[in-house]
């Protein structure tokens, strides 16, 4: 992934969600871009194959034909759109810089939580509860991890934002302190 | 010795009182690229330009490039440790060096460590490394004399204090001779003095700090050192944290010299540091603010007004030329920031004129006002004497039979330059100084031959401390010329008990008036 890749995905998904907006179709257009990603998710070679110049057009053709079979009208807009730029090679990028604007829009959060042991449901729901009240969002989605090295307590993480409240961390700091 | 249990705890105790418990919020970025001293991070959305970051285990580095969507980060150490993958975290501080009284006659590195074998330094306090020159109305003009010790450039480029003097030359050419003869002769003048060595070998810098031990000189100095196998990004700040260093003293009305030996190198680094971050270079490759680099750190140096103490700061930067040649991209550019430079001749310092000052290239913009009324009246026609003699000693070879005027000016143009010669590591107070360019100035020295002319001075200096130390002391005092006539008389007096050592050949070679 290079630096071009990203800005120009960041430009179609800008792009992809400002048509989506106007028309009312936010949740519809993010459903089916999912399903989209998940295609070339399941089949790591379809975005080589597509954007290759061994491929010949038909084959493209026939491979683009079957993926916007029976999407709306404004997804097979978007394919064809892929397909005249030659830009399948960040198809998924496109559709991950487009989930991180839909998710900004309605203010859904993602963030991983580490523990020492495993989090009952009651737990992760009043943790998510208090993160979404910290940031200010509607809706936070956790991923947990366990992690035995952190002793007690747990690590927050979401997107560039570390809050760290593990006794192993505190233990570190203390150890500083006392070797300085 | 046996353990005592609870002195332990109260230490521990006492350490402990620090220690707070709550969250620790980060904000971090996971690193894409690492190598050639340079890092690149995802992420870090908010970090600043200038910001300190935090790879762990002791490393970190400094946010220089701020794209869409990454940041491009110079590894302020070792970044071998550093991997793809890693995350790197915000700390909120700009870079801080150490700063106060316990610096004073320590070696330290580019970041304020000791590395001189002499312990932990007792710092007053810490200061960021880039920091705004003082403004218009916090300065006033130059008015206080720097002697340097060194007849030519006392006599004919004076410097004072918190003026820019650059030092420029090819290598080997005594440049940074100068800056330690400088310093050597800063012993009771009330001065600090500052050696920021920039990818100099550490040999070199080991001898430096030897002869400033050897002369006394490290009881005020403080030298910074970033060795060639140092990272570029150390290289490059050396200078701003020398000239941190140094603004503190100056900011309690102290006088403070600093010498940055050599901005060449310190280009150098920056140039490696941009052209890795993929920053456009510009001539000689070189990046666009490679003149601001240098135009925000000389600035740095000041006179301060009465108001904030009336500190000073005088800065000495080296350069160095390939082949004579001033009109490389650095050279001009720092030539231009400073108010003035001391041009070494690479030829004048083998045919051995030392130091190998070209008193025709050689300016100072602002220093005549700083010198001593003395020094203005027996220096005042010396640059003259020498052009008149530059310009006639070329038809000099050709003929034989010149007219008198001629001759005169040729023999007064010879004694010059070998008055101005001068050993390596002999200051002289600027008395001593007045004097022998007296001697000169009046016509002593015209029938001195060429080859005594430097034992007549050590007498004419011996017997001046022996039997007319009264004199002496006026020129240092007053800053002026005593009685003529007395000087006169004194100058008779011993021009009558010097014996020329070889009478035939200084008939010859003097054969005139």
């Amino acid at each position: 992934m290079d630096q071009n890749s990203l800005t120009s995905a960041k430009k179609y998904a800008k792009a992809l969600f400002e048509v989506l907006q106007e028309n009312n179709q936010l949740e519809d257009g993010y459903k089916e871009l999912q399903q989209f990603r998940q295609v070339f998710a399941d089949n790591p070679s379809l975005a080589a194959v597509l954007s290759s110049n061994q491929t010949t057009k038909e084959l493209k053709q026939t491979l683009v034909d079957s993926l916007s079979k029976g999407g709306s009208d404004l997804m097979k807009n978007f394919i064809g759109l892929l397909q005249t730029y030659q830009r399948f090679d960040i198809a998924s990028l496109i559709v991950d810089e487009f989930e991180k604007l839909y998710e900004k829009d309605k203010k859904i959060v993602h963030a991983s939580v580490t523990s020492a042991v495993k989090l009952d449901d009651d737990q992760q729901s009043k943790i998510a509860d208090a993160f979404a009240h910290r940031v200010g969002a509607n809706k936070v989605i956790l991923s947990t991890k366990v992690d035995p090295d952190l002793i007690g307590g747990i690590v927050l993480q979401s997107s560039d934002v570390i809050i760290d409240g593990s006794v192993k961390s505190r233990i570190d700091k203390i150890k500083e302190l006392l070797l300085n | 010795m046996s353990i005592k249990a609870e002195e332990i705890s109260a230490l521990i105790k006492q350490q402990l009182q620090g220690y707070k418990n709550e969250l620790d919020v980060e904000e971090t970025g996971i690193v894409t690229y690492v190598g050639d001293g340079i890092a690149r991070a995802h992420g870090l959305e908010n970090a600043l330009a200038g910001e300190l970051l935090d790879f762990g285990h002791g490393v970190y580095g400094m946010v220089q490039n701020l794209e869409t969507n990454d940041v491009g980060i110079m590894v302020l150490g070792d970044d071998t440790g550093i991997r793809e993958g890693d995350t790197v975290k915000r700390t909120g501080r700009i870079m801080e060096v150490p700063v106060g009284d316990g610096m004073i006659g320590r070696v330290v590195n580019a970041i304020g460590e000791p590395i001189d074998g002499k312990g932990e330094i007792k710092a007053d306090g810490h200061a960021a490394v880039e920091h705004k020159a003082p403004g218009v109305m916090e300065r006033q003009s130059v008015f206080q004399p720097l002697q340097t010790g060194i007849k030519a450039i006392d006599s004919l480029i004076p410097i004072g204090r918190g003026q820019r003097e650059l030092i420029i030359g090819d290598r080997k050419t005594g440049k940074t001779s100068i800056a330690m003869d400088t310093i050597i002769n800063q012993k009771g003048q009330n001065m600090i003095c500052i050696y920021v060595a920039i990818g100099q070998k550490d040999s070199t810098v080991r001898t430096a700090v030897s002869t400033l031990e050897k002369y006394g000189a490290m009881d005020y100095t403080t030298v910074i050192n970033a060795g060639p196998s140092e990272p570029a990004s150390l290289l490059y700040l050396a200078p701003y944290a020398g000239a941190t260093m140094g603004e503190y003293f100056m900011h309690k009305g102290k006088h403070v010299l600093i010498i940055y030996d050599d901005l060449s190198k310190q280009a150098d680094a920056y140039r490696e540091i941009s052209l890795i971050l993929r920053r456009p270079p510009g001539r000689e490759a070189y990046p666009g603010d490679i003149f601001y680099t240098h135009s925000r750190l000389l600035e740095r140096a000041a006179k301060l007004s009465d108001k904030l103490g009336g500190g000073s700061m005088t800065a000495m930067p080296i350069v160095q030329t390939q082949a004579g040649d001033v009109s490389a991209y650095i050279p001009t550019n720092v030539i231009s920031i400073t108010d003035g430079q001391i041009f070494l001749d690479a030829d004048s310092f083998y045919s051995g004129v030392r130091p190998a000052v070209d008193a025709g290239t050689s300016v100072s913009r602002v220093g005549g006002d700083a010198q001593i009324k003395a020094m203005k009246k027996v220096a005042g026609t010396l640059r003259l004497d020498l052009a008149s003699y530059h310009e006639l000693e070329s038809f000099a070879q050709f003929g034989s039979d010149l007219d008198a005027a001629t001759q005169a000016k040729l023999n007064r143009g010879a004694r010059t330059v070998e008055v101005l010669k001068q050993p390596l590591h002999s200051p002289l107070p600027v008395e001593k100084q007045v004097i022998i360019l007296y001697t000169l100035d009046h016509g002593y020295l015209d029938k001195v031959a060429i080859d005594d002319i430097a034992r007549y001075q050590q007498e004419l200096f011996d017997f001046f401390d022996a039997s007319h130390k009264d004199l002496l002391d006026t020129i240092s005092k007053t800053g002026d010329l005593p009685d003529t006539d007395k000087l006169n008389a004194a100058m008779d007096e011993f021009g009558k008990s010097f014996q020329p050592s070889k009478k035939d050949d200084s008939q010859q070679s003097t054969a005139t008036k």
